[in-house]
């Protein structure tokens, strides 16, 4: 595995999620990319009962990557992450009495993948609840594993089919103790994926009753913080945590749109 | 998966026999020897016992994976089943497992180093180990025996409801006699 930047990319004006994606698709293939199967990538979260009341749960996150298949990671936000096979999430089956799982919070981001040169491209549409919530680009260098060797190629590799949707460089890569010359990982990688989940928006349906009314998102500027919009327990919180005695409103907002583009999600 | 059990144990004096009757019997291959470090952490619930887990690693092969295990309670049923049978799962798992576990809210209850010898014969396995305590936390070079004797477990991993595997595992433990008497022995009813 090579130095990995996921990033998230914002629906183009007036069009939909399906649609941006395949102008994407079509950006790469005029490039001369070659379309090589799909992957998936998946984020499960659980919440520890049995914690001490006025303490904000602790949240366990658990991902699998279809690049590793036998593979699983499970990270607290912030703490220790774990690599584990796959009969880890048997074990978190057995230990559903102390970690919950939020089933209705599982994100799943899938799509094509795309063999380009040296680079390998994912371009998926990551969906929470079988409705999108945006695109993310995934851009992995594979002959180099130090990211301080290759960003400005891999920028200027990204420029030329994301246009002015570049990222920065990923704030994992300049948090390590080594800094920009440590080797990067799988561990690397699931991160940014998990960054990217918990700055999507947080669906209307899980909102606190009474309910504030929900914006229609500006066409073309992205899909923000959905944090800020519905203050789940005052403070930052990610958009996954699931507080106590939520009541899920879903059944009642069935029709609330996403996006301007109005997708639901099935392309 | 379940685990098929039957345990025993003989005195240090009589390993050497033993270990020859087993090279006898098991699979043809390189003796293999094994010094583990095994962490047993629980994590207290609000209600009812404590959850369980293991977390093993190899002392003699430090990079290896750290092996997490769940076993469950012995099945109650057949008492004409000659092995103990319990749920297993098994879970190979990066370095960062203890850390991983505190996170998690596990407590690490005691800790133990194992050596001793591993033979297989086709699904079964025999470890014949010697257990030692730890005295200063963490600390796997300062150890020290806690019995004149070593344990000798047979066991197989398998689907539910295989009832044969018990049956094959009696009469491999019936060759093993007089040596080692393996029985089955419900950890349950040794509960301090």
């Amino acid at each position: 595995m090579g130095v990995t930047c996921v990033c998230q990319v914002p629906v183009a004006e007036g069009k939909s999620v399906q649609q941006t994606v395949d102008i994407l698709h079509k950006k790469l293939e005029q490039l001369g990319a070659v379309k090589q199967g799909s992957f998936c990538v998946d984020c499960e979260t659980y919440h520890a009962t049995g914690n001490v009341s006025g303490q904000p749960s602790k949240l366990l996150y658990v991902m699998h990557n279809s690049e590793t298949p036998l593979s699983c990671l499970a990270l607290f936000e912030g703490g220790p992450c774990l690599i584990a096979d796959a009969n880890f999430d048997v074990l978190m089956v057995k230990l559903k009495s102390h970690f919950q799982n939020a089933k209705g919070h599982k994100v799943e981001c899938r799509g094509s993948r795309y063999r380009y040169c040296d680079f390998l491209i994912k371009v998926g549409t990551v969906t929470m609840s079988s409705s999108a919530r945006g695109i993310s680009v995934e851009v992995e260098y594979c002959p180099c594993v130090v990211p301080g060797d290759c960003w400005n190629l891999m920028k200027e590799f990204m420029q030329s089919f994301l246009g002015p949707s570049v990222p920065e460089l990923p704030s994992v890569f300049a948090a390590k103790p080594e800094g920009l010359f440590a080797p990067a990982d799988s561990v690397d990688t699931m991160t940014q994926y998990l960054e990217l989940f918990n700055k999507l928006p947080t669906p209307p349906m899980r909102a606190r009753l009474p309910l504030s009314p929900s914006p229609m998102r500006a066409a073309g500027s992205g899909l923000g913080s959905g944090v800020g919009l519905f203050n789940l327990r005052g403070g930052q919180q990610p958009a996954l945590s699931v507080p106590d005695g939520w009541m899920d409103v879903g059944d009642v907002l069935q029709n609330v749109p996403v996006g301007a583009g109005g997708d639901r999600g099935h392309g | 998966m379940m685990e098929y059990l039957l345990q025993g144990s003989v005195l240090d004096q009589a390993l050497e026999s033993l270990l020859h009757r087993l090279r006898g019997l098991c699979d043809n291959m390189e003796p293999e020897t094994f010094t583990d470090h095994e962490l047993v952490y629980l994590l207290k619930g609000q209600q009812g016992n404590p959850f369980i887990l293991r977390a093993r690693r190899s002392l003699s092969h430090p990079k290896a994976p750290w092996h997490l295990r769940y076993l469950g309670q012995p099945e109650v049923g057949d008492k004409s089943r000659h092995a103990l049978v319990r749920n297993c799962v098994d879970v190979a798992a990066s370095h960062s497992l203890p850390d991983f576990l505190n996170e998690m809210g596990f407590r690490m209850d005691h800790e133990f180093v194992a050596n001793g010898h591993i033979f297989r014969k086709g699904a079964m396995k025999i470890v014949v180990s010697k257990l030692s305590r730890i005295l200063v936390p963490g600390n796997t070079e300062n150890t020290e025996r806690l019995s004149l004797s070593y344990l000798v477990e047979l066991s197989v991993l398998a689907p539910a409801g295989q009832d044969t595997v018990s049956e094959d595992m009696r009469s491999f433990a019936e060759q093993l006699k007089p040596l080692v008497h393996l029985e089955k022995i419900d950890p349950s009813k040794q509960r301090h």
